[in-house]
């Protein structure tokens, strides 16, 4: 159809095409909206 | 990407005080340049080349043949917990597609940040 929602979301750091490394610890207390897809190259 | 662009510049989406962040299996070198063509600035957009990140997240569940992520979102409210996740691209789904009107996304995020 998912039953993660609730849960904890898991922390990461990645490369950021705009520079650096970003993690989703850096918007702690802000809502964030990850958008997965595919790739565009 | 004109999904990231359009986010980016929705004064609606802003107006909601959310930060979007892409993550796609691309690396950084063949990101970077389409990123700047499209004024991409207040997006981070993420390189996830093993898909560890989006493994964790279980969106490939909704995996297109290529094994990479559709087009899914995932909401994370300001506590850290996930409120909402939706896939809109899987290859089994019937109303499957690729781009999400801003609106929709909107409305979807205002609802379960209860604003």
């Amino acid at each position: 159809p998912s039953a993660l929602v609730g849960s904890v979301a898991p922390d990461f750091e990645l490369d950021n095409a705009l520079g650096g490394k970003t993690s989703l610890s850096e918007y702690s207390g802000t809502p964030v909206l990850l958008f997965f897809h595919m790739a565009v190259g | 990407m004109q999904q990231i662009v359009d986010l980016q510049n929705s004064p609606e989406f802003q107006a909601l005080d959310v930060q979007v962040i892409s993550i796609a299996r691309d690396t950084v070198e063949e990101m970077a340049p389409e990123s700047q063509v499209l004024g991409i600035s207040s997006v981070p957009i993420l390189s996830d080349p093993d898909l560890k990140v989006s493994a964790e997240y279980d969106v490939l569940q909704w995996a297109i043949d290529n094994g990479e992520p559709s087009h899914t979102f995932v909401l994370v409210d300001g506590d850290g917990q996930i409120s909402w996740i939706k896939d809109y691209g899987a290859p089994d789904n019937p109303e499957r597609t690729m781009y999400v009107e801003v609106d929709e996304l909107i409305r979807f995020v205002s609802k379960n940040l209860n604003q």
